[in-house]
């Protein structure tokens, strides 16, 4: 069923990504119910470009890069929220333990919700869809001395954000409710 | 390369390649060796980095998303099925509606009007039976491409009036004729211009009994048309 591919199928799709897709969108979007929607969409959109793939192994790719467009796509037509500004933030140096415990999930959370779309964004294809500073200069199609700015100064504020002793959790809060 | 060159190529170093050129890297790795201090910060930055995408790409996942996930797209295809079914249907009612248009309206391309205006002048000077036989001797047969015989088929003493009427445009020469009290209506047509075949009544004025339609003399062909009638004249189309 929902074969559209002789290589892959939308279901297999599906199967291998919803989780990965869900997670990318939640940190995006800040928020469930989004998330799920854009994961929705994404999956949708794929099906009906799914003869577009030329190369089955760039999938993952292809189905984020799918995502972040429907998620810009929603930002632009969408009106703005308040975010922090990160002009003070540059020169923060904050010093990281050695070991480093696990980030608390609500806080980077909420600090992923505050950081302004063109830095989130950037941080999220840097971090989550691992792109080089190049590529996610060709990405959103800004110089990469932008790219620079906009990552040192989201990294500054995260540092901020997050490497304080309520940010630092003590212990894992992962929990999968789908037995992921 | 010193400490204030290199702290800002620190998070180019964080990867294994693409981001810096390799004689920035071997430079930047060079003053990495002998600085501990910026070797540090590099793996400060470094487990900052490891937190972050470790932390980033983790996160619970709805219960039962991947069911609704292909819930929604079989729903989809479903309704693009419904969408294609009812395209599909659409071009078939329209090709059948074309085919049987084709079949028994449109009769063929639409013919090149001709001038009969230019004739009309010429019969309206007619004032007589007489002059209107002819105007059909002498000037319809090279305007028109009537036979010149046709004037035989008709009595022109059974001739009540004549008068240019206008069809689609077109100024076309008409002929009355009478016979204690039916009329005898006749337009004088160049075979082409209107099909005939959309004409209920044809016949010869001449010979009611005889209906015509078409005529011709070997070299041009006519469509003379004759519409019988008791009181009000009836109207028809012809259909250009």
């Amino acid at each position: 069923m929902l074969a559209f591919s002789p290589r892959i199928s939308v279901a297999e799709l599906v199967e291998r990504y919803y989780a990965s897709l869900y997670r990318y969108a939640y940190r995006l979007s800040g928020s469930q119910a989004d998330a799920e929607d854009l994961t929705q969409e994404t999956f949708l959109r794929a099906t009906a470009k799914l003869g577009q793939l030329r190369d089955a192994d760039k999938v993952r790719a292809w189905l984020y890069s799918i995502l972040r467009h429907a998620y810009l796509q929603r930002q632009r037509s969408a009106p703005q929220t308040h975010h922090v500004s990160l002009d003070d933030l540059f020169d923060v140096a904050e010093e990281v333990p050695d070991p480093l415990p696990e980030l608390d999930a609500e806080a980077l959370r909420k600090a992923l919700d505050d950081l302004p779309e063109p830095h989130r964004t950037a941080v999220l294809l840097y971090y989550f869809e691992e792109l080089s500073y190049r590529e996610i200069a060709e990405v959103l199609d800004v110089p990469i001395g932008t790219v620079m700015s906009r990552l040192a100064r989201a990294r500054g504020y995260l540092k901020a954000r997050l490497l304080t002793s309520e940010a630092v959790a003590s212990s894992p809060k992962g929990r999968s409710a789908d037995g992921l | 390369m010193d400490c204030e060159t290199i702290r800002p190529l620190l998070p180019f170093l964080l990867r294994a390649a693409g981001e810096l050129d390799e004689q920035e890297r071997q430079a930047a790795e060079g003053h990495l060796r002998v600085c501990p201090a910026c070797a540090s910060r590099l793996q400060a930055e470094s487990r900052f980095d490891a937190a972050i995408q470790k932390a980033v790409v983790r996160g619970d996942v709805p219960a039962g998303l991947k069911d609704r996930i292909l819930d929604q797209l079989a729903r989809s295809r479903r309704a693009s099925m419904w969408r294609w079914t009812a395209a599909g249907t659409l071009a078939a009612c329209l090709l059948i509606g074309l085919g049987l248009y084709a079949a028994f309206v449109w009769r063929g391309p639409e013919l090149p009007p001709v001038d009969l205006n230019a004739l009309s002048g010429s019969l309206s000077q007619a004032r007589s039976p007489d002059q209107v036989e002819e105007w059909l001797d002498y000037s319809a047969p090279s305007a028109l491409g009537l036979p010149s015989q046709l004037r035989d088929r008709w009595d022109f003493n059974l001739l009540e009036h004549h008068y240019v009427q206008y069809v689609h445009g077109h100024a076309i020469p008409t002929l009355v004729f009478r016979k204690d009290h039916h009329r005898t209506k006749v337009y004088l047509l160049k075979q082409g211009q209107y099909r005939p075949a959309d004409v209920a009544e044809v016949f010869d004025p001449a010979d009611p009994s005889r209906p015509w339609k078409l005529g011709g003399d070997g070299v041009n062909e006519y469509a003379a048309v004759a519409v019988r009638e008791r009181g009000d004249w009836k109207t028809f189309l012809l259909a250009p």
